[in-house]
Order: C-alpha cells, then structure tokens, then sequence
C-alpha cells in the first residue's frame, strides 16, 4: 500500500537525521568552515538556516500532497474508463 | 471568499512576521574584550560591542567594571570604531573577588553588560576590600534604538524565535485536533474521526520534525551539538517515535473498524504523553532550554516588547497554515475514503458542510 511505503521513507530519512546528529557531537570543538561562516555577522546565517529548512518540509509536504492527489486522479480516471 | 478569510489572514500575518523578523535591527550589547585577564596594577584592553554607537562623541561613553555592586572605573583611551574602544583600568591588589563584569554606558545606547569578561589572577582576595571606586550612571534596558534584545552567544539568531518555537505550538494545536478526534470516534464510531484523527497525526508528525530539525541547526551554532541532553529534547524525540508508533500501529492492523478503535484509544494515551514530556517535565529538570526549574512559558523567554510584537503573529500565523496543511489533507483523505471504501456519505455530508 501506499501509506506504507511512504512510512518507510519517513522513519529512514529521520534516522539519517538521528545518526547524523549523533556522530557530528564529538566534532564540535575546532572552528570549522561551516561555524565561521555561521558565526560571521552575529550569527544571522542561523536563521537564514532555519527559514529555509522550514521552507523544504513545506514543499516537501506539497509534494506528498501532490503524489496522493495524483493517485486519487488515475483512480478517478480507470473507474471512468471502466463504466 | 468569506470561507476563507482565514486562510487570507495566515497568508498576511506570515508575509509580516518574515519581513519584520528579518529587518528589525538588534539593540546594542558587547561582545567581548581582547583578553580576559587582568592583573594588578595599569591596564589597557579593548572592548567589543555590537549595533553600537562608541564614536559618537556627544554620547558620553563611559566604560566601568563591576563585581558584587562595586565599581572600577575605567579611562577611555581610545574610540577605534562604532564597536571597539580601548581603555585603561586601575586594578588595586586587594579584591573582593576575581572576576568582573563589564558596562558600557553611552546616550545612546543605554547601558550594555558583558558578564565575568575578566579575571584578575594574582590579586588578593578580601570580603571586605575597599576601593576608591565610583558612582557610574546605569541606566539598564534603556535602549534608546529600537530593536530586539541582544543576548549573549544568541546574537541575531533571537529572530528564530518566530521560526522554531512556533513550530512546537502548530503541532500542539495540530495534535489536540488529533485527539480531540479520537475522543469523539471512541464516543460514536464514524469513519470522519478517525479520518480526521489520522490525518492530523501525520500533519502535526511534519511539524514536529521541523521543530526538531530546526532546533538542531539552532543549537549547533549556539549550545555547540547537534543534539544535547535537554529534556525538551529527549521529549521531543520521544514524542516523535511515539506518533510514529502510531502509524506503525495503523499500518498493522488489517480490519478497519478494530484499526480505528485501537489506533484512537493509543492516540489518546499520546496525547496525554506528549503533554506530560512537553509541558510538565521540562518545569522540574535544568536544562538549556528557557524557563528550567520553573514555568517554560512566556514570561522566561526574556519576552521584551520588540519581540512580543512578531512573536504573537508569528505562532497564529504559522497555527493557522499549519491548519490549513491538515485541512487540505483532509479534504483529500475524504475523496479517498469515498473512493475506495465506498463511503461517498463521508464525502456527501462534509462537503456540504465545508
């Protein structure tokens, strides 16, 4: 079924997310690349971060939204063909 | 049209929390100094701040350590820019503690705090030091400049305040509609609830992974890890895992009607969960979370007026999108339940009703 696969890319990619967290804990003490750019201009690349991941999960949740009405349409369309 | 004001209004109230959030200027504050020690005797150190105005000269800036209520003051040698200004300090041998804080004082400013910028090493120490200090004009949280409060380590990522605490709040909301559902499915078992039931777990479960992701990069760059032991953290992710749970309990359960009712009956019990690890725990625990040991509500987010003006938008604005989010999914998931459980009265009757 469809739920479920979809199920199964949730928990995958969010493990990715948790593992990544996890071994990127013990490298934090040197001033990377990565922090000084964050930490150049008092720290306003942080939020520009932030902003735009939530701009990805949206669109990310469109295109769930979109596939499912997708599914639904081909639906509608066989019953139509069908009858 | 007028069906969907709210929509309009969520759509208004985000387009002003972005703009404002990412063009109000921050309030001035310090940064740091040169160095942190100081010995006994004559010295010279230059001191950081940021949005400040040290070069105005009609400002009359004025430096000066403090500890314990008492004051050294400070000679202003030099202003090298808006933020940098050197000065001489006097430390006498005897002290009543090694560390000092520093203020900044000008008009138009107000007065900046640096906390513990420095220690002193080889000064003795005494509780009863006496030093011919001075009597500094401190005129604290009297930013004449408008702008949002500045914090030490936080600087300008207090704007995500309107991001990623807003997320937490949608999926508070989106999970009481949740639960709320399955109450009333418990109640008179129609398939409308537990569609609504369904559907607002997966809406609030995208929420609460920005929340999570969102607090990630944040804390990254100001707690220093990706992930740290906080205990809204560990509630987070445990929340999470439970709403997965839930949708690994649906998707294992092949009879529809022991599916809903099961499904809506553990709902309830996350809920009741989420609450519990969210709202209540947090309150008895320390943390590095605002507001540990005591309310984690507004008053300790150091809430100042500036930010209380996009905040408030800023968690209507995002509740209502993320409404609409479910709204939408659910209209959906009705065309779907018609379509393929032969249910087309779930879709008849909400349609009239909207």
């Amino acid at each position: 079924m469809q739920t479920k696969t979809s199920l199964k890319w949730q928990i995958a990619a969010f493990s990715v997310f948790l593992s990544a967290s996890l071994t990127a804990q013990d490298a934090a003490t040197p001033i990377s690349p990565l922090e000084q750019t964050m930490y150049n201009s008092g720290k306003i690349w942080v939020v520009v971060a932030v902003a735009a991941v939530i701009l990805v999960g949206i669109f990310a949740y469109l295109v769930r939204v979109d596939r499912a009405v997708s599914h639904l349409e081909e639906e509608m369309n066989q019953r139509l063909k069908q009858s | 049209m007028r069906k969907h004001w709210w929509k309009i209004l969520s759509a208004l109230l985000l387009l002003y929390v972005v703009v404002f959030s990412f063009s109000a200027p921050m309030a001035p504050g310090l940064i740091g100094v040169d160095q942190t020690t100081l010995s006994v005797g004559s010295n010279e150190r230059i001191l950081v701040g940021y949005n400040t105005t040290f070069d105005d000269s009609d400002a009359k800036l004025q430096v000066f350590l403090e500890h314990e209520g008492v004051y050294l003051c400070t000679e202003v040698i030099e202003v090298q820019g808006p933020d940098r200004v050197k000065f001489r300090v006097d430390v006498p041998d005897t002290l009543r503690m090694r560390f000092f804080n520093v203020f900044a004082n000008n008009d138009n400013d107000g007065t900046s705090l640096l906390e513990n910028a420095f220690t002193v090493s080889d000064a003795t120490v005494s509780g009863q030091a006496v030093y011919a200090g001075c009597k500094p004009v401190v005129n604290e949280n009297q930013h004449t400049v408008f702008g949002f409060p500045f914090q030490p380590i936080i600087f300008e990522s207090i704007r995500n305040l309107m991001f990623h605490v807003p997320m937490w709040f949608t999926m508070f909301l989106i999970m009481l509609i949740s639960f709320v559902a399955s109450i009333k499915y418990l109640m008179n078992p129609k398939t409308e609830y537990d569609l609504r039931a369904d559907t607002a777990v997966r809406v609030g479960m995208v929420f609460a992974v920005l929340g999570l992701v969102t607090g990630s990069v944040w804390a990254r760059f100001t707690w220093g890890a990706w992930w740290v032991n906080d205990p809204q953290l560990n509630g987070a992710l445990v929340t999470f895992l439970i709403y997965a749970g839930y949708l690994v309990l649906r998707a294992g359960i092949e009879d529809d009607k022991k599916q809903a009712r099961v499904a809506a009956v553990f709902n309830i019990f996350a809920y009741v969960i989420l609450f519990i690890l969210l709202m209540i725990l947090p309150r008895f625990t320390e943390g590095l979370h605002p507001g540990k040991g005591g309310n984690p509500g507004f008053n300790s987010y150091d809430l100042d007026s500036s930010l209380r003006m996009v905040f408030y938008p800023a968690v209507l604005g995002w509740m209502l999108l993320g409404y609409w989010m479910y709204h939408l999914r659910l209209r959906m998931n009705r065309i779907k339940a018609a379509l393929y459980y032969n249910e087309p009265e779930i879709f008849l009757r909400n349609e009239k009703n909207g």
